[in-house]
């Protein structure tokens, strides 16, 4: 009886899918061999002014887990990255609630991250989560968008760096639980619109302890309501409209962390995926192609990539997408919570996904981590995308729950590209242990290689910067839209490259990870001993353009009108 | 319908056993008795029975004939004939209690509970095994049935210490270390199991006939954390200590597939389909398993075929259905896999 129950159990939970992509990386096991790669990242501590605050006080209220994130964009025009970091903020009745620090904008130098004091940016102390950098007002420089647990903000930017709040003005009224923002042009018609994933319904009046033995902990998310996502539309000048309920989002509550833009189908509409936590993934196929009304239909459980593997709800938290077996269409990427692998939704095709974690490498060694930030990138420069995830626990005293079998602050690692699948392994083993939030990408010294901004849980961020440049011709490529059928950013428009009989296929978006906003640069590294690529743009609207781009620079490439800037990587640092 | 027949067939099995033609002319208790003691149990029943006819408020028959039930219960692959049994016993332990209401026997209040928690009867499942627990706080068994009452009543805190404490009290018998795990399992606290069972294995012996029953249940805790290389040496090591248990089959073939061997799977899988006690539960699963494995070979019109007859016994299980909705995709056939989906969806809603 006893043993007929587990079977029942297990028939009921458990089971399998996928099989490994039919081109690398394939088929293999991840393993945590040290020794077999060396990781071109220098690891950098402290090298930012910045020391997250969740708002903690003690009462362990949800939110209070789960943040913050930040942006990686050129927000002066400078030419080199600037970052802002959103800050937590405590209830304004807890303790110290009245002196809650700010989000920072840093200015991007040719010696690090400083402070952009004069900028309004800085002095946003709402109790912050996500950030989107993007083009809102089509005037060719970069706004901001913060979600908050409370109202969100939108900063626009007066092109130098200083940003007016213009929240109100352009007509949002979010007030919900926000998280991951991401910026896409839903309607095609040129301009910047919004999706807002929202995590939960969560205020100090439904706050309910949650003990573990006899402690108290941080809630998991079902013992609170889900709330849908929002979509705001763009009237073309830069003020919104929230049209959540026309899209069909206000039937659907998601417990949503991370969002990501896709063509899902290819149509020529750009979809949205959503990581809920706790709760089934959305994937939100746009019908705008096809009726030419902003309308989702959610289509994730009917196409495969609703459910973990083993066909559970997972806790869905950073997302990203890569074409991984460079078939022309992206695989989708989830990190989940521990004793769940982080998942690999291979895309078959036709909208069709088939999870394929534990086959390629990317299942086993993700079970004993909490994985929140995860971006793909080829670190090594060998044309093969690797991936790399930032963990971190959510409850804070975990070690004790588990006595100590569970740590709160866990490795990053390095998922390594090759072909016989990935390998893994912590990019700084010997560094101490941080609770890990976002993963942001971006090319902060223009040497031609992605470095990493991580942030982390109450905690200073963290620089990996890449020490790859130099050792593989790389193409750098910035993309302008026209503003008139494609986005002055170009979200959406797909980038083909073609070198040495290999090619790869990347549809371009700013936001991904976990609640991050990367650098808008694509970078492609190419076969050892080749100088040029062959790079056919698909913009948002079908047209194409070919050119061939060397290797060595970052080609500014605007709509219509070819290539008009060239700027050579800066020299790799020995 | 074919569910239906085998079902019907083991009723048939169970009531109306064998039993020697001298037994059946001159029934008498210790017939009854020795059948019992021998463990043949559907002849003791057919005894049993005969002799309440001639004397219905035999107490001492009453009470072997319900223990009688209870043993050949388990010994049941079918949920209906088991059910069944448990009823029977029931009766019979329902008269004895009217017939002796002040008897104070925890082994008479422990069947109740156990007749209880089988037929579903939550509250007089607690009331008999908080009764047979004050009669005995000793008895792991009572303490047992008093833990499954907590649990079925939804107090899982109080479940797992019951349970617990009916390990300590019996620490060598691996049943209450499976009792345990299922319970810390309900509770979603996974990494707690493998500390718990590491911290009891040593106290079964080695050559207990039980000691698949560890590696069973280290397989299913493995499982649930999805460590998927030590849940499979756990179930192929179980398989070793009892080769002869046919209800691992179908999860052998399961876990084969989840490494990725899909000639493995597909053997473990013939076998359960072919093998006479394989349950209807653990069939399906291998037909899913099968059924799974030609979805990945590009064989959907027999992944349909068998994923279709696996989702007749596995209604919501997940993997069956996001296989099955995978394959109808892949056959142009969306109606199928939308239907599929929106009622997989509404089951969702109620899963953890």
């Amino acid at each position: 009886m006893r043993s007929h129950l587990l079977l029942f159990l297990l028939v009921g939970v458990f089971g399998c899918t996928g099989n490994p992509p039919a081109l690398p990386p394939q088929a293999a096991k991840g393993s945590t061999d040290p020794e077999k790669h060396a990781f071109p990242f220098v690891l950098e501590e402290n090298a930012i002014p910045f020391t997250h605050d969740s708002g903690a006080r003690g009462k362990r209220y949800i939110g209070e887990a789960v943040g913050s994130g930040g942006a990686l964009v050129d927000v002066d025009g400078d030419g080199i990255l600037d970052l802002y970091l959103v800050q937590g903020a405590p209830d304004a009745d807890e303790p110290d609630g009245k002196q809650p620090k700010s989000n920072i904008l840093f200015r991007g130098t040719k010696t690090g991250f400083v402070p952009f004091a004069e900028s309004y940016a800085s002095g946003d102390t709402n109790d912050g989560m996500g950030c989107a950098a993007g083009d809102f007002d089509g005037d060719g420089d970069w706004d901001l968008y913060i979600t908050n647990d409370g109202p969100d903000r939108l900063l626009i930017n007066d092109g130098r760096g200083n940003f007016t709040d213009e929240t109100e003005a352009r007509g949002i009224d979010q007030t919900r639980f926000g998280s991951a923002v991401s910026t896409v042009d839903i309607d095609l018609d040129g301009d910047l619109d919004i999706f807002l994933g929202h995590y939960l319904e969560f205020s100090k009046d439904n706050f309910k302890p949650c003990m573990r033995d006899d402690l108290e902990v941080y809630c998991a998310p079902k013992v609170y309501p889900g709330v849908p996502c929002a979509l705001l539309i763009n009237d073309g000048s830069g003020n919104f409209t929230d049209v959540s309920e026309e899209a069909g989002l206000n039937s659907l509550p998601s417990k949503a962390l991370g969002t990501l833009t896709t063509d899902i189908d290819q149509d020529g509409d750009t979809d949205i995926y959503v990581a809920n936590d706790g709760e089934a993934n959305f994937l939100l196929l746009n019908l705008f192609k096809e009726t030419g009304k902003v309308r989702f239909s959610e289509e994730a459980l009917l196409s495969g990539c609703a459910l973990g593997e083993g066909a559970k709800k997972e806790a869905g938290m950073g997302v990203d997408a890569v074409d991984l077996d460079r078939d022309g269409d992206e695989e989708i990427l989830v990190t989940n919570f521990e004793a769940q692998t982080n998942s690999c939704y291979r895309n078959d095709g036709d909208g069709l996904f088939l999870e394929t974690s534990f086959f390629n490498g990317m299942g086993s060694p993700s079970l004993p981590w909490v994985g929140f930030g995860i971006r793909n990138m080829d670190v090594n420069l060998d044309t093969i995308p690797d991936i790399f995830v930032t963990n971190g626990h959510v409850i804070d005293n975990i070690g004790e729950v588990s006595s100590g079998k569970i740590l709160f602050a866990q490795p990053d690692q390095i998922y390594i590209g090759s072909a016989e699948g990935f390998e893994v392994s912590n990019p700084h083993e010997d560094a101490p242990l941080k609770v890990g939030r976002a993963a942001i990408s971006g090319d902060i010294d223009n040497d031609g290689d992605l470095d990493l901004i991580v942030t982390c849980w109450q905690d200073s961020p963290r620089i990996l910067r890449s020490t790859a440049a130099g050792s593989a011709p790389v193409i750098g490529i910035e993309l302008v839209g026209d503003g008139i059928t494609s986005t002055t950013n170009a979200i959406g428009a797909r980038l083909k490259v073609k070198s040495g009989g290999q090619e790869w296929t990347r549809e371009h978006r700013v936001q991904s990870s976990y609640l991050s906003s990367h650098d808008p640069r694509q970078l492609f590294a190419l076969p050892k001993g080749e100088t040029s690529a062959e790079v056919t743009i698909q913009w948002p609207d079908g047209s194409q353009e070919t050119k061939t781009l060397d290797a060595g620079s970052y080609h500014l490439w605007e709509m219509g009108k070819g290539i008009t800037t060239k700027t050579a990587f800066m020299p790799a640092k020995p | 319908m074919g569910q239906i027949h085998m079902r019907l067939l083991l009723l048939f099995l169970f009531l109306s056993a064998s039993v020697p033609a001298v037994a059946l002319q001159q029934p008498d208790l210790p017939t009854l008795q020795r059948a019992f003691s021998q463990g043949k149990y559907p002849q003791a029943l057919q005894v049993g029975r005969l002799l309440l006819q001639k004397s219905p408020n035999d107490t001492q028959v009453l009470l072997l004939t319900g223990a009688t039930c209870i043993e050949l219960a388990r010994l049941l692959t079918d949920d209906v004939a088991r059910l069944e049994a448990h009823k029977e016993a029931l009766g019979y332990f329902k008269r004895y209690e009217i017939l002796k209401p002040d008897h104070g026997d925890t082994r008479v209040h422990q069947s109740l509970a156990r007749c209880y928690l089988v037929t579903k009867t939550k509250t007089e499942a607690m009331r008999h095994a908080r009764t047979a627990v004050q009669l005995d706080p000793n008895s792991a068994m009572a303490q047992r049935l008093l833990g499954e009452a907590y649990a079925m009543m939804g107090n899982p805190d109080k479940a797992l210490s019951a349970l617990k404490k009916a390990q300590r009290l019996d620490p060598g018998n691996a049943e209450y270390i499976e009792a345990v795990q299922i319970q810390l399992h309900a509770m979603r606290r996974f990494g707690e199991t493998l500390v718990f069972i590491e911290e009891h294995r040593s106290k079964i012996l080695p050559d207990n006939q039980n000691q698949y029953l560890l590696h069973w249940v280290l397989h299913v805790t493995h499982l649930a954390l999805n460590n998927i290389e030590e849940s499979h040496k756990a179930i192929l090591k179980a398989r070793e200590k009892n080769p002869g248990r046919s209800l691992l089959l179908s999860p052998l073939a399961d876990s084969h597939y989840r490494i990725g061997d899909h000639e493995g799977a597909e053997k473990w899988a013939d076998a359960a389909l072919a093998h006479p006690r394989t349950t209807p539960i653990a069939k399906a699963a291998a037909s899913r398993t099968k059924g799974q494995i030609r979805m990945h070979q590009g064989n959907y019109e027999e992944a349909k075929r068998l994923l279709e007859s696996a989702i007749v016994v596995l209604n919501d299980d997940g993997p069956t259905t996001l296989a099955l909705i995978a394959t109808y995709r892949r056959l142009g056939e969306k109606e199928l896999a939308k239907s599929l989906a929106d009622k997989y969806r509404e089951s969702l809603k109620e899963k953890p």
